[in-house]
């Protein structure tokens, strides 16, 4: 079987720190898959890595059989990455952003019409779409961002941290959409630390801590696994 | 292609903000506003000068002293009375000359002896109108001088020309450029060239500066805001990213420039009407000496420009990768301002031709130096220095823009950072 991804010892130091110490993991086409640890436990430099903005000190990662190492460009086309504080161009307005960012995706206008299109009904902000992105609240911005991430269906969608920092109705409305594409086919590879947030949206998990997988399963089998009502007193308890 | 072009006309929009076009319109502004201040001085000292002349001697050689100066652009007023009267007379009618030609004057010219006129200049303020009203005055006062001599002379001489005897000797001067030569002297040459030239080191000191620095301010932002993450993601070859922010940071640089040109032209042009211009002996001297800027010439110094823009860019992009931020950014292309300070005030003060061997081999190793050093050869024909310079320049950038591209397909561009003065730390933001 072809994985989505597949993450094979990881290993990645930033000078004496070691980041990630052999991670490993897979993906399957049409999962959401939910990456959970505290800050600093290695999450963005994990999907840093599969997005191929970092190069893995060790191990490797496929992305749709291709290594994202070796073949950067071609995994590109496969992908699509929402970094955590993404920001929008300020000076643009939120309709100029979708139209910038959806000409790197087609090759003519119209297809380029049809992405923005589907950005627009996604990001949902009505008329406000027309003002400079700079005048957006950060739940507003956060919307258009992901509305870019998912515009053009990538086959791995790679979200970190997509609600960070958004209010309840927000974060709620952003799930929703994650859930509707991942039904429609994008494999998706989220991170959190909100471990609730990941138990409600993901098929399976991974626990993450210092660099390392400590856990991963659905969500039910780690609660079973461990007794456990929740995957955050799961956590608290295999990190011991 | 349309990639590109989306990557620059977002540069643009991002770029061109009414946050930073304010302080370049300010200064423009300013310019034009000193600048018209300084043509409204120069108009007015072009109005007749007021003088309020005293003769006290009342002879024939008075009055024909009286005459000279009425026969001048100057408004004479006659007056009489010691000097603190006319002095008082002078300053309530606003008359900033007043003039005594003491009694007896007559008699010390016919004597051969000194003769001393009196000029009180009543001074209201030190500006530009006043300098050239003075020297208005001086000149006039010259011109009685020259005649009273040259009277002297045809009565001692008759039938000689008073100029040659005054200047038995004089001297024809040439000047000589490479092989060729021409009636004329260095002084006058130098003139004419400073004439054409005197703006261009501006210029081109302008732009260079403002292209590196919207090019690191583009590539600090990106990080700033973390937009870069997103673009690098993006199906499209690094080489396009960094030509399209290139492209877009040289469109920008030349839209201010061309705004701050216009200024500093309309305010340079307040002073060029008192520089030697290429007037007939000018252009004379150019013509016989086959040197002067053509369309051509300006079109040789526009490619050299082009190329040290293109430089200026593909090293502050280097520079810039350093950075954590659009303010961090302008520190980190520092280094690239010296490079192009360098040059500018060589250029400004010395010529190349006579530098000193290690001083030639500084200047000529930074690539900045050829576009302040083309005017002058192209001027001169020194052909040879103004394509080897084409040639280092575009090798220069070739080099530049072949790191910054291999810098972009690695994760160097999000993780390289400069650390001054402290232990190097991990890296900082590693995020989750």
């Amino acid at each position: 079987m072809e994985y989505a991804c597949s993450v094979k010892e990881l290993v990645r130091d930033y000078g004496s720190l070691r980041a990630l110490a052999g991670i490993s993991f897979e993906i399957r086409p049409g999962e959401i898959f939910g990456l959970i640890g505290p800050n600093g436990s290695g999450k963005t430099t994990t999907l840093r890595i599969i997005s191929t903005l970092l190069k893995p000190t060790a191990g490797t990662v496929t992305v749709f059989g291709l290594d994202v190492a070796q073949k950067p460009a071609e995994a590109r086309r496969q992908i699509s990455y929402l970094p955590e504080d993404a920001g929008a161009y300020k000076n643009l307005s939120g309709l100029g952003y979708l139209r910038f960012m959806a000409t790197f995706y087609t090759t003519d206008t119209r297809g380029r019409d049809e992405l923005v299109e589907q950005a627009r009904t996604l990001a949902g902000l009505g008329d406000r779409i027309r003002d400079k992105v700079k005048t957006y609240s950060k739940g507003m911005a956060r919307k258009l961002l992901l509305a870019r991430a998912l515009m053009m269906r990538p086959k791995l969608a790679i979200l970190d941290e997509p609600t960070s920092g958004l209010d309840v109705a927000n974060s709620m409305e952003i799930r929703n959409q994650i859930r509707e594409f991942a039904r429609h086919g994008t494999t998706v590879l989220l991170s959190s630390h909100n471990m609730l947030e990941v138990e409600f949206l993901s098929d399976r998990v991974a626990l993450i801590k210092l660099g390392r997988i400590i856990e991963s399963g659905t969500a039910d089998e780690l609660k079973l696994r461990h007794a456990c009502r929740n995957l955050e007193e799961v956590f608290l308890k295999v990190e011991r | 292609m349309r990639v590109l072009l989306n990557i620059l006309w977002k540069e643009a929009r991002e770029l061109l903000t009414p946050q930073m076009l304010a302080p370049f319109l300010a200064a423009m502004v300013m310019l034009i506003v000193v600048g018209k201040a300084i043509r409204g001085e120069r108009e007015r000292s072009k109005g007749p000068t007021a003088v309020m002349v005293a003769d006290r001697d009342r002879t024939a050689e008075s009055r024909r002293i009286v005459g000279v100066f009425k026969s001048e652009d100057v408004v004479v007023t006659e007056s009489e009375g010691d000097s603190s009267v006319l002095l008082a007379r002078a300053k309530a009618a606003g008359i900033a000359w007043v003039v005594i030609i003491p009694e007896g004057l007559a008699d010390s010219i016919a004597a051969l002896g000194p003769a001393e006129v009196a000029v009180y200049n009543i001074v209201r303020g030190i500006s530009v109108t006043q300098a050239l009203r003075g020297f208005a005055v001086k000149t006039i006062l010259g011109k009685v001088n020259d005649r009273i001599a040259a009277e002297r002379l045809e009565r001692a001489y008759p039938g000689a020309a008073p100029q040659t005897i005054q200047s038995p000797v004089r001297p024809k001067q040439f000047v000589v450029v490479k092989d060729r030569v021409a009636a004329g002297s260095a002084d006058l040459l130098q003139g004419i060239v400073f004439s054409q030239l005197f703006m261009i080191p501006i210029i081109l000191l302008m732009i260079l500066i403002y292209s590196s620095q919207i090019i690191a301010a583009s590539i600090g932002q990106e990080k700033e805001n973390k937009t870069l993450e997103t673009l690098l993601t993006v199906p499209i070859s690094r080489v396009t990213i960094v030509i399209g922010k290139m492209l877009g940071a040289a469109a920008v640089a030349l839209v201010i420039s061309c705004v701050f040109i216009f200024a500093m032209v309309y305010y340079t042009g307040s002073f060029a009407e008192e520089m030697p211009s290429a007037g007939a002996g000018g252009a004379s001297i150019l013509s016989q000496l086959d040197i002067g800027l053509t369309l051509q010439s300006y079109l040789l110094v526009g490619v050299a420009l082009f190329l040290a823009v293109l430089c200026a860019l593909s090293l502050a992009t280097l520079l810039a990768i350093f950075a954590d931020d659009a303010k961090s950014a302008q520190m980190t292309v520092t280094p690239l301002m010296m490079l192009v300070l360098l040059p500018y005030f060589f250029s400004m003060f010395f010529d190349i031709e006579t530098a000193s061997l290690p001083v030639k081999l500084l200047i000529y190793a930074i690539p900045f130096s050829y576009p302040f050093l083309t005017p002058r050869s192209v001027i001169f024909g020194n052909y040879g220095l103004v394509f080897a310079g084409y040639a280092y320049m575009a090798a220069f950038a070739a080099v530049c823009i072949f790191v910054a591209a291999r810098i972009f397909n690695t994760d160097r561009i999000l993780t390289a950072k400069l650390r001054f003065g402290r232990r190097r730390r991990e890296q900082a933001n590693t995020g989750g």
